[in-house]
């Protein structure tokens, strides 16, 4: 039997910090009901994250929370994983968290292909510090730092991370909340680095500076532009154009690192 | 065939990068994440070769940064961790020390100095890094910071860095230079090794109720459990209340900063490292530490002057050189550096006046990749005999 | 916690119990605009009231789609006995 999800939540941090609008709890949300449907034991579950507005999730969130700094949520979260492999790991990032100051690490975790879930609300904007353009923010747009528009190209996350080493790659967006517990727990079932991708809102910086001030519009456009991975493969680049593709879209299982590390222990132990 | 008085033997001949990975494995280190760069290598290199047959972990990491990251996630899970670097190294972890000392982490990272600024000279000694140890990360923040002159010292400092980071629950510097990085020495290894482990809560605690930064004991470290072990609590780097969330209001701010700088000035003797040697016909004494010490030692030894050895260089031993202060006339402070220790014995010794005479603080302060030569300092001390 | 819930009047009619909780909801409408079945209007501030509770056929997406944890929507005790519902 599943339980209410707010048993996983830490009641007396609520209301939580987020702006109205702000898809972050829709993740946060659709990350418990992955957990809740794998019935993990929270006791062995480790949430870790960095800095900006996504990483404030792990304080809200009822496990062993650790919230880091910026961009190195995954260098802390390899030591747990490492230290003790029992544990699930999953780390709560945003873009700029995860792409920009973490890049490194990011495409260094997903090399080693190590049991981490990392889980991206990916708003192509910094929020805390006020909408400041992030690796994932389109060129053309406007940041509070591109104010003339951005002339930057932005990653594609999954595409990164896939051609990285990991082993899982998804994604999908806060419109299509439901399907974000069905990667979710893919990615954590999943024996190595598993990456999700989710596309979400922030209304109040990165929507007020394009012309989506409203939450609402916001997820209308995910809505619009996101196409399933069985219609993108069919769709010709002209239609691809503007879209995005939302889905499983790479699960290959690979030797894991505790895995091959633990071997290695083995090895040394017969010397 | 092996013999039975070698096997018992525990006298090593030892390079000091190698004494301080056998240190850190006999005082129960099981973690090292590190990064590639001289001359700390050979510790990296040590820990990758020893630290999967005691079932421990060794991983390189991508970068200074991420090492030191990974560290603190390991130590977070109770298992006892070290990282080892040199200067730019050491400018790039300054941030996840700050880390540790907040959310108060053990952990224990080696920097191996060499000449800086930047790049520098990577292949020789300086002891330029004295004020970074102390002062590198940003904030208000206590340091504990141990520096050998001996391979033997390293070491022995290598496992008191261990056990005092356990202990107060903070990072620790280990600060060797250069040689005393690639010395090779005789060396007798102890056979009995003094072992502190943090404290954890009682296996009967309430996980619930258990607040992770509370302080019930007079020496201001909280109990704070391992990750994994039902407590579920929370770990962050912003200023944080007895339960570890985020909180900041001016009591609660001040509260855990005079506390974090409390718990390591209650733990002083614990900490304190300092080794005075005053001569009989002299008022001159030779302070200094690392390998400038044994330069400094050998003049001392020509001229008949004291010496006093710092293997604890912070907290600054600010008792010890007042009351130093009350007996000598003159202290000449022997480091491969433009002045940077010098200036804390100043302080030290402001308005101290013995015989009727303010205090004499001289500085030996060279720094051009070689150690200090003793001929060096005993012109110094003769120069201050005659006057 | 203020949990909301439909005029008395209107609640009889349906088959699930939909709640908001006032203390957390921030008024982003994505639950009054996205609701397939239109249970929602707004008030002045934004918010959702639950007009037509009648109308909900338990499909969550009002839930899992709030940002802000604010709304439950679960099967009514009788309707259980009376709807094979999920």
């Amino acid at each position: 039997m599943s339980k209410d999800i707010k048993e996983y939540l830490r009641l007396d941090k609520f209301p939580h910090i987020w702006c109205p609008g702000c898809g972050h709890g829709i993740i946060l949300q659709a990350v418990l009901r992955a957990i809740d449907r794998l019935q993990l034991d929270r006791d062995n579950i480790a949430v870790v994250s960095g800095i900006g507005c996504s990483s404030r999730a792990a304080g809200y969130v009822d496990f062993n929370t650790l919230h880091t700094t910026h961009g190195r949520a995954l260098t802390f979260a390899t030591g747990i994983k490492l230290a003790k492999p029992e544990l699930t790991v999953i780390v709560l990032t945003g873009d700029g968290d995860c792409s920009a100051i973490g890049g490194n690490h990011l495409i260094h975790a997903a090399r080693r292909n190590i049991d981490l879930n990392v889980i991206v609300f990916n708003n192509s904007i910094y929020g805390m510090t006020g909408g400041q353009y992030s690796p994932t923010t389109p060129t053309t747009d406007y940041a509070a730092t591109a104010p003339y528009g951005n002339i930057d190209n932005a990653f594609d996350l999954c595409e990164l991370t896939r051609a990285a080493g990991a082993s899982y790659v998804a994604r999908s967006t806060t419109f299509h909340a439901a399907q974000i517990p069905l990667l979710v727990e893919k990615g954590i079932k999943n024996k190595g680095f598993s990456f999700i991708d989710i596309i979400t809102a922030c209304p109040i910086y990165y929507g007020r500076m394009n012309k989506m001030p409203d939450a609402v519009d916001m997820l209308k456009t995910q809505r619009d532009n996101a196409r399933n991975i069985k219609q993108w493969d069919i769709m010709t680049a002209e239609e691809k154009q503007g879209k995005f593709v939302i889905g499983e879209l790479y699960n290959k299982p690979a030797p894991e690192y505790t895995d091959a590390y633990r071997q290695l222990r083995e090895k040394t132990h017969a010397l | 065939m092996i013999l039975p008085f070698l096997d018992n033997s525990e006298i090593k001949f030892l390079q000091g990068n190698e004494a301080c990975v056998k240190a850190a494995l006999a005082v129960g280190c099981r973690f090292f994440a590190g990064y590639p760069i001289t001359p700390s290598t050979e510790i990296a290199e040590g820990m990758a070769k020893e630290l999967p047959k005691v079932n421990g972990t060794f991983i390189q990491m991508e970068d200074e940064i991420a090492s030191l990251g990974a560290v603190i996630g390991a130590s977070i899970c109770g298992v006892k961790s070290l990282t080892a670097t040199s200067g730019p190294g050491f400018s790039l972890k300054q941030e996840h020390i700050g880390y540790a000392v907040i959310a108060e982490i053990p952990c224990v990272i080696v920097n191996v100095m060499r000449g800086g600024p930047s790049t520098g000279l990577p292949t020789l000694p300086a002891q330029g890094d004295v004020m970074q140890a102390r002062w590198g990360t940003h904030g208000d923040h206590p340091a504990i910071v141990l520096s050998p002159s001996s391979v033997r010292e390293y070491y022995d400092l290598t496992i008191k860095a261990f056990n005092l980071s356990e202990k107060f629950r903070t990072p620790v510097i280990l600060l060797p230079d250069e040689v005393i990085a690639h010395t090779r020495e005789k060396v007798e290894i102890p056979k009995e090794t003094r072992i502190i482990n943090r404290q954890l809560p009682a296996p009967d605690a309430n996980k619930a109720k258990h607040q992770p930064y509370a302080v019930n004991s007079a020496d201001g470290v909280p109990v704070i459990p391992n990750f994994g072990e039902g407590f579920r609590f929370n770990i962050t780097g912003l200023v944080h209340d007895a339960t570890g969330f985020p909180a900041a209001t001016p009591e609660i701010t001040e509260k855990l900063l005079l506390r974090i700088h409390k718990k390591i000035a209650a733990g002083d003797n614990e900490i304190k490292g300092i080794e005075i040697n005053l001569a009989r016909n002299s008022d001159i004494v030779v302070l200094s530490y690392g390998s400038s010490f044994r330069s400094g030692a050998q003049a001392a030894s020509e001229t008949g002057v004291g010496t006093v050895k710092l293997t604890t260089l912070f907290p600054f031993p600010d008792k010890e050189i007042k009351e130093l202060a009350k007996k000598v006339k003159t202290i000449i402070v022997v480091e491969m550096n433009l002045g940077q220790l010098v200036r804390e014995v100043e302080r030290a010794v402001a308005g101290q006046s013995p015989h009727g005479g303010l205090v004499k603080v001289y500085g030996i302060n060279i720094s051009n990749g070689l150690l200090i030569h003793p001929e060096i300092i005993v012109r110094k001390i003769k120069e201050c005999q005659k006057t | 916690m203020a949990e909301e819930k439909p005029a008395a009047s209107l609640e009889k009619s349906a088959k699930y119990d939909i709640s908001v909780n006032r203390a957390w909801c921030k008024n982003c409408r994505i639950c009054i605009s996205f609701c397939p079945t239109g249970v929602y209007t707004e008030n002045e501030l934004g918010g959702p009231i639950i007009s037509f509770p009648e109308k909900c056929n338990n499909c969550q997406l009002c839930v899992i789609r709030c940002p802000d944890f604010a709304i439950t929507v679960k099967p009514k005790e009788e309707s259980k006995r009376t709807h094979n519902g999920p």
